[in-house]
């Protein structure tokens, strides 16, 4: 039993791994799967069991809360990006203001693309990139390590790939892309026009955000820890 | 050039082993899809009876039916999350003695009544078919 053991737990934290944040319902997946082996291997049936399941990566995919959790609305989404943006906004905004001190038509659109703003000076040299590169790379991948954003983690929401497992940082970093294209980025919220719940990067990517379910009361397993390291 | 008779029943027993494992795959193929579209049911049927967990759900269809209901973790622990998402079943982990716990699901009222609905659907379905099957029995050559 004490190989068996062993093996179970590797299994298990391997397929951890894959599961998307976050981390209490990690635990609760990771904790169901270990408890579905043990049973297995009292019953004599591991092995096949094993089996059956496949690689970590497959059996997470059998386990994971996201894999059965709605679409996220795309108001919840928007109001996660507003957040998420909001230095991009500043800067806009502070763009905005500083044209018209200087007494030239107000020339700006949201997002600024980064290219020549009349009379943008440092705000176009640092500020856009900087929050470009914020809005890109720093969300990204925290969208890929944690599943989430500041602003889709107050509104509970979090990115998965197609199948609920654990999106990888070139996806999240990718289906973030669109922001280079200046106001065009909004072609890609398009499909919601048509009643759609995904933008055409997260189908690109095949990532999707998912609505976590019990947010409120995530349920403590009792005897396993609340996160999943 | 003309194969040589023992040549010719090695031919004849291949082709018909190749047909036997073709049939076999087709009904297990059927099988599969029968067992996948009455998951739902059968899972809900056996929580009307009383809380269980996933291994012993597995196995409590894999020994009804000679196997017929059998579903593998890939459609029921899906099956189960989507249940519990529309909150026909509730999840409770328990230990109960044992070193590990476990997660148990069971019906909730809203549940109960969903089951009640299958229940006469899939009557209305079984009565329909056998209806069915006996008025235009296949007439044998």
């Amino acid at each position: 039993m004490s190989d068996d053991r062993h093996r179970i737990e590797d299994y298990a934290q391997a397929a951890a791994r894959c599961l998307p944040g976050p981390a209490r319902h990690k635990t609760r997946s990771k904790a169901e799967l270990a408890a579905h082996l043990y049973d297995a291997a009292e019953a004599g049936e591991l092995a096949e069991v094993l089996q059956r399941l496949g690689s970590p990566r497959s059996a997470a995919a059998l386990f994971t809360w996201a894999r059965t959790a709605p679409l996220a609305s795309m108001s919840r989404r928007l109001r996660a990006a507003l957040i998420d943006l909001l230095p991009l906004i500043g800067v806009t905004i502070a763009l905005a203001v500083r044209q018209a001190g200087k007494g030239l038509a107000i020339q700006v659109s949201f997002p600024p693309p980064n290219a020549y703003h009349p009379g943008g000076g440092i705000l176009q040299a640092v500020g856009i990139p900087l929050a470009l590169t914020w809005s890109i790379l720093v969300l990204g991948i925290l969208e890929s390590r944690t599943g989430s954003t500041p602003g889709k983690r107050l509104l509970g929401l979090t990115v998965v790939t197609e199948t609920g497992l654990r999106a990888p940082p070139g996806a999240c970093v990718a289906r973030r892309l669109s922001l280079l294209a200046g106001p065009f980025a909004w072609l890609d919220w398009l499909p919601q026009f048509w009643g759609e719940r995904r933008r055409f990067l997260d189908r690109l990517t095949r990532t999707k955000v998912v609505a976590q379910r019990g947010q409120d009361s995530p349920q403590a397993v009792p005897g396993y820890p609340r996160a999943v390291t | 050039m003309i194969p040589m008779p023992d040549q010719a029943t090695d031919e004849r027993e291949r082709a018909a082993d190749g047909a036997d494992t073709a049939r076999a795959a087709t009904l297990d193929l059927l099988r599969r899809e029968l067992a996948r579209g009455t998951a739902e049911l059968a899972v809900l049927c056996i929580l009307s009876s009383g809380r269980r967990y996933g291994y012993e759900l597995l196995r409590l269809l894999r020994g009804t039916g000679n196997g017929l209901l059998e579903i593998s973790e890939g459609t029921l622990y899906p099956l189960l999350h989507r249940l519990e998402d529309a909150g026909h079943i509730s999840p409770a982990w328990q230990a109960e003695g044992r070193a590990r716990p476990r997660k148990y699901y069971a019906l909730t009222p809203d549940g109960h009544q969903h089951v009640a609905m299958l229940r006469a659907e899939w009557s209305g379905l079984v009565n329909a078919m056998q209806e069915l099957l006996t008025t235009f029995e296949e007439r044998q050559p």
